[in-house]
């Protein structure tokens, strides 16, 4: 009998101390991984993401023949006593279709993808969504592109409606995206498009599909539906990228401290493709510099009205 | 003997692999209302369940261990560990259920993936709390009980349509020997 059948037959018999020694495990592990100045595990999430991006991507890929299994289960199943071949047929073109509608709505959000990177003059990577989030309490997405097209950590990644969130991890030929819904996200913000009706805030994620903004000062102007834009501030997001619009509580709400609510702009449930945004540091830079000077300006303006 | 359980362990495997890409590209795969519901729905978790009720504790505790890193690597919440803790527990109670319960019936498998739905998002929810995780559910507290509710739904009606795949993949001579022996345990308690 060899030494792992004697364990088995041990923990057969007295499964007791393999529940406290897996236990115990378990404890020191999330000990470890969440000590201060500990690294944490990233290079399990690296080898375990470049190891399943592929079959991930092929799932992905696939994704018109899976809607189709699942269109043709529920539309064939009453239609049974049909005749088979016509079934098969019609299951055949169905699929086609579905396919073919899939195809055209990526091509029609790569073109509005390329078309908004042109027009706002960015460099970035295109990329397919091919995975969520294993928990159904944290928000991220897996994308197919890595360091090997150039996606590095911290880079925004956005869609042709707006800001999605930012690389957290990358792998060769994958990289994780950390959603702008997640509770660990925090973007710098502003509303209001000149220099005298500007306030400055602090977008974080609130969850699954919304997001709270803070404000530096008052926040009586801000009406419902305004657009939130990156200000900038944070050095990572370049000013001016749509984060979404305001969905101001009602009076009785905000009197009980309730957070303006930001709804955004991307589809973030139902991400395809995104753009991996190439932002030199520069522009970020000046975009600080930017805002700095308009401030001290107002600042100015404010002091010499009094 | 020893091929059985090479075989077993290999489809196990195969399983969590299944339950884990489900978790992770199914939500997408989807319409979206669909796929918030899905999102609820732990896949890894009924592998578990289904395992435990197979009373072998040594696979049990070991597929409990598999699944929670599988789910701690494919997460964001940078938590490695918690996952599996809760899993290896809510193995081992299932395990100690199936072993006290004849659970060869749709009735008690639903109390056991709802008991083991309840134990393992507790635990997880405790963690996140104890380590000062930031999860999105934990913010005021007031989503907590929905989220426990949701997900125990969702478990209940996926465990319905997935334990059925599960029982043919590991064939019904498990069943039958469940229910042979679990009819030798009522004629030995009478």
């Amino acid at each position: 009998m060899s030494l792992t059948d004697k364990a088995k037959d041990k923990a057969k018999r007295n499964p007791t101390w393999l529940l406290g020694i897996l236990l115990a495990t378990h404890v020191i592990i999330a000990s470890i991984n969440r000590a201060p100045g500990q690294p944490d595990m990233s290079i399990l999430r690296v080898v375990a993401i470049t190891l399943t991006s592929p079959f991930q991507s092929g799932l992905s890929h696939g994704s018109g023949w899976l809607s189709g299994i699942w269109y043709n289960y529920f539309s064939m199943r009453d239609a049974r006593q049909e005749n088979v071949i016509l079934k098969e047929e019609q299951a055949k073109l169905q699929r086609l279709l579905i396919e073919e509608r899939d195809r055209v709505k990526q091509l029609e959000q790569l073109n509005s993808l390329t078309g908004w990177q042109k027009e706002h003059n960015y460099q970035g990577v295109t990329a397919r969504v091919v995975g969520h989030d294993a928990n159904e309490w944290f928000n991220t997405i897996i994308i197919d592109k890595g360091t090997a097209s150039g996606v590095k950590k911290n880079q925004p990644v956005v869609t042709a409606e707006g800001l999605v969130g930012r690389v957290v991890l990358t792998t060769l030929f994958s990289a994780q995206v950390l959603l702008i819904t997640d509770q660990r996200h925090g973007i710098g913000a502003l509303i209001g498009q000149t220099v005298e009706n500007r306030i400055l805030g602090v977008v974080k994620g609130r969850g699954r599909s919304y997001c709270d903004i803070s404000f530096f000062s008052t926040s009586d102007k801000i009406e419902n539906g305004e657009a939130v834009i990156t200000s900038g501030q944070d050095g990572i997001y370049p000013k001016g990228l749509l984060i979404g619009r305001v969905i101001k509580p009602d009076e009785e709400a905000l009197a009980l401290g309730q957070l303006y609510g930001v709804d955004p702009a991307a589809p973030l449930g139902k991400l395809e493709i995104v753009s991996v945004l190439d932002v030199p540091l520069e522009q970020i830079r000046q975009a600080i510099d930017e805002i700095d000077n308009e401030e001290k300006k107002l600042e100015k303006t404010l002091e010499r009205n009094r | 003997m020893e091929k059985v359980s090479r075989g077993s362990t290999l489809k196990i495997f195969g399983c969590l692999i299944v339950a884990a890409f489900l978790k992770t590209t199914l939500v997408q795969q989807v319409p979206q209302a669909l796929g918030e519901w899905l999102g609820h729905i732990d896949w890894l978790l009924l592998v578990v369940v289904y395992i435990g009720l197979q009373r072998d504790p040594f696979r049990a505790l070991l597929t409990g261990t598999a699944a929670g890193f599988l789910q701690d690597i494919f997460s964001g919440g940078q938590a490695v560990g918690i996952s599996g803790f809760a899993y290896v527990l809510t193995a081992y109670i299932t395990y100690r259920f199936a072993t006290f319960i004849v659970v060869d019936n749709l009735v008690v498998r639903f109390m056991a993936v709802a008991t083991a739905s309840l134990v393992s998002t507790i635990i997880r929810l405790s963690f996140y709390k104890l380590l000062q995780i930031e999860a999105p559910v934990l913010a005021g507290g007031q989503a907590i009980a929905p989220a426990i509710v949701f997900g125990l739904f969702a478990n209940l009606f996926a465990s319905v349509l997935f334990f059925n795949p599960l029982s043919r993949i590991f064939g019904s001579k498990d069943a039958k020997l469940r229910l042979r022996r679990s009819e030798a345990r009522r004629r030995r308690l009478s």
